[in-house]
This record gives C-alpha cells, structure tokens and sequence, in this order.
C-alpha cells in the first residue's frame, strides 16, 4: 500500500537471481521475471501451491512492462542470466517462459541462438500461469490482452493524488496573503484556519483530477484525457459558483482566477493521465499535448495574473 | 469496458507480402490489434495500437514496422 503511492517506490527490489516457488526438480517450468518487488510478490501469491522455478533478472527494480519498454528487460539480460545461473545444467527439459509483457524489449528468436533454449511468451497475468499451463502453455486471447479495470486506474491514480498533493502548500500560501492583505482577519489563528478552509476546494480539485478523473474514465465524453478532464473541471467549477459564497470566493475576479486555475489543473492533471495508462500510445499523447498545452498554459497563467490582481483591487 | 484513444494517429505498418503467418505478432500483442486472414496477419484494430513495438522486436521476418515510444 504504502508502494502503491509512492512511498520508497524506487527502492523496491529483489537480488537477481534464481529462486524455487514449491518444490521445483528438474523437470519444472522456468519462468523469466523483473526483479520489482509487487511482481514477484504477485508471481508467489498466484503459485504457492505450484513448482516452478523463477529466474529473476535485473530491471533496476522496474516492473516488466516498463522495464521492456525502456530497454532494461532486454534479450542481453536473459541471455546473461540463463548463462550465469547454469540454467542448462538445473533442468533436463529447454523451455523458458517469458511474461508477455517482456515482448517490446527482448528477441525470442536470439534468446533462442545463444541460450539453445526456447523460451515462448506467457499471459500477461500471473494470475492467468495456472490456466495457461492447463491449456498445454498456450495463451488465450483474453489472458494475452491487457485490460484497464477500475481497481487498476484507481490504484496508478492514487500514485498521481499523493504526487500532486505536494503543491497544495503554494494554494495555502496565496490564501494567508490574501488573507493577511484583507486586513479583516486579526489573529494569526483565524487567518491560517480561514486560509485552510479556502484551500479545501483545491484539495478536492486534485481529487477530482486524479481518482475521480480515474474511475469515471470510460464514461467521460471525448477521447483526448485532457478533454475527459476539463470535462470534470467544468462541472466542478459549475458546483462551486452555484453553492456560491459557501468557499469564500466573493468577488468576479477571483471566481473567474480560481476556475480557469482548477479547470486548468483538472485538465492537466488529465493529460498526465496519459502516462498512467495502459491503452495510450505515444503517437496520440503528443498529438493531444500539442493541442492542449498552450491553452492550458494560456488559461492558467490568466486564472494566476487574475488572483494577483485580486490580492490588490480588495 | 473497452475504452478507445485518440483515431488514426498509431504509426504501424504491415506488410502483408512478407508475412509468413507465424502468428507471433497475436501472441505478443496486449491489445489485439491483430487477426489471422488466409493464413497472414491482417489488422483487426488498428487504432488499439499502443505502438509498444512488441510485434516489431518479434516479428522473424520483419513484416512489421512501429514507431515506438519510451515506455
């Protein structure tokens, strides 16, 4: 849990090496994983009643989507690791099974030339090990295609919540100036509670903009994430001037700062989305960034230009 | 629920002349961009193409080109 939102999140690794799930002898399946902490977690929890031996390579620590992706689990690593660990001389049989996932970094054909093994590419979840073994070692459609259910985005966008969370201190800030300027607040107490409570909707904006914007992912209208969001940040904007003077934004100008300020940070917090998840590719991301960035760069710097004016005409 | 990104912007090519139906780029593939057509791929979704590149690493003949990113 505390992994999951990015606490030590690079510092969660295992030594590379091989390690036994069961009783493993040498007839037993070799399976190829990252040496990132939650996937060989994950490999143990779907097989503790299996055999299997896991050979763990090093990904820096890297899951084995993002390791392929960026060259770490790599066709180099397989090789080095089946050699280093004598796979040939542990087991009779010269079959290796790699995790789907691996595919966009490693060459089965040259893991096959310089090992003489012939590995093949296993589901995408270990979950699905089990039945991929039953159905003689051949993956399904469905155990081959990556899905991106609720419980995925809402975990990757609490990562994305406790990250944007750290700027929340620059919104209090502003409203303890404001506050301090206004002149109306006497003790110091009442001006950092009331700046507190003004800071709320931020608060909520950046859920809004992360685990909000996650679950409700696939019913928002557009395609473009950073359209999905502004979405949201409409309605969210919309809310607040109907409720009116409930969060203390009195005057036009302020109330026309804060919204393009929040529409802005839900919209981009959208567009960071991106990154998150599974389904996005990079011909499209840049595509979308082009288009939105300056308007959101626009709008922001106009929501800020228009709360420091707002500092001043009170 | 299938949720589907930005039209016609995944840069993949296929060709089809020098495919030897292996199927390789089905088993690889995490979105199912692929189908098997008189005994060669074809594409089933091409929009669905994350342009991770795991059919171009893995293709033996090289009938498949991606621009893939980072990641």
């Amino acid at each position: 849990m505390a992994v999951r939102v990015g606490l030590g999140r690079f510092n969660y690794k295992i030594s590379p090496g091989l390690y036994a799930i069961g009783n493993p002898d040498d007839k037993s399946e070799v399976l190829v994983t990252a040496n990132y902490k939650l996937t060989i977690d994950q490999l143990r929890k779907e097989l503790f009643e299996e055999s299997f031996w896991v050979l763990v390579i090093d990904t820096n620590g890297v899951n084995v989507w993002c390791a392929a992706g960026k060259g770490t689990f790599s066709t180099e690593e397989v090789i080095y690791q089946v050699k280093k660990n004598k796979i040939e001389d542990l087991v009779s049989h010269r079959r290796l099974i790699l995790p789907q996932l691996a595919a966009p970094g490693v060459v089965i054909q040259e893991i096959r030339k310089y090992t003489g093994f012939q590995p093949s590419y296993g589901p995408v979840r270990a979950a699905d090990i089990k039945d991929f073994k039953k159905n003689g070692y051949n993956a399904t459609e469905k155990m081959r295609r990556v899905i991106f259910n609720i419980e995925d985005r809402l975990w990757v966008s609490l990562l994305e919540f406790a990250i944007t969370l750290k700027y929340l201190p620059i919104i209090y800030m502003y409203f303890v100036l404001q506050s301090m300027l206004e002149k109306r607040l006497l003790t110091l107490p009442e001006i950092l509670l009331a700046s507190f409570i003004s800071t709320i909707p931020y608060f909520i904006t950046i859920v809004i903009g992360t685990v909000v914007f996650a679950a409700l992912l696939p019913y928002l209208p557009f395609r473009a994430l950073s359209l999905k969001a502004a979405v949201l940040g409409f309605a969210w904007v919309v809310l607040i001037i109907i409720k009116g003077n409930s969060f203390l934004y009195s005057n036009l100008i302020s109330i026309i700062g804060h919204s393009l300020l929040m529409i802005s940070i839900i919209s981009y917090l959208g567009l960071n989305f991106t990154g998150s998840t599974t389904y996005t590719s990079f011909s499209g991301v840049q595509k979308e960034t082009l288009a939105t960035v300056p308007i959101l760069a626009l709008s922001s710097v106009l929501g800020c230009l228009l709360l420091i004016v707002n500092l001043f005409v009170n | 629920m299938a949720i589907a990104y930005i039209k016609n912007v995944a840069q993949i090519k296929l060709d089809r002349e020098k495919c030897i139906g292996c199927r390789m780029c089905l088993n690889v593939c995490p979105h199912t961009v692929f189908e098997m057509q008189e005994g060669k791929a074809k594409f089933k979704n091409k929009d669905a193409c994350i342009e991770c590149g795991a059919c171009d690493r893995n293709c033996p003949v090289e009938a498949i080109e991606v621009k893939s990113g980072v990641g």
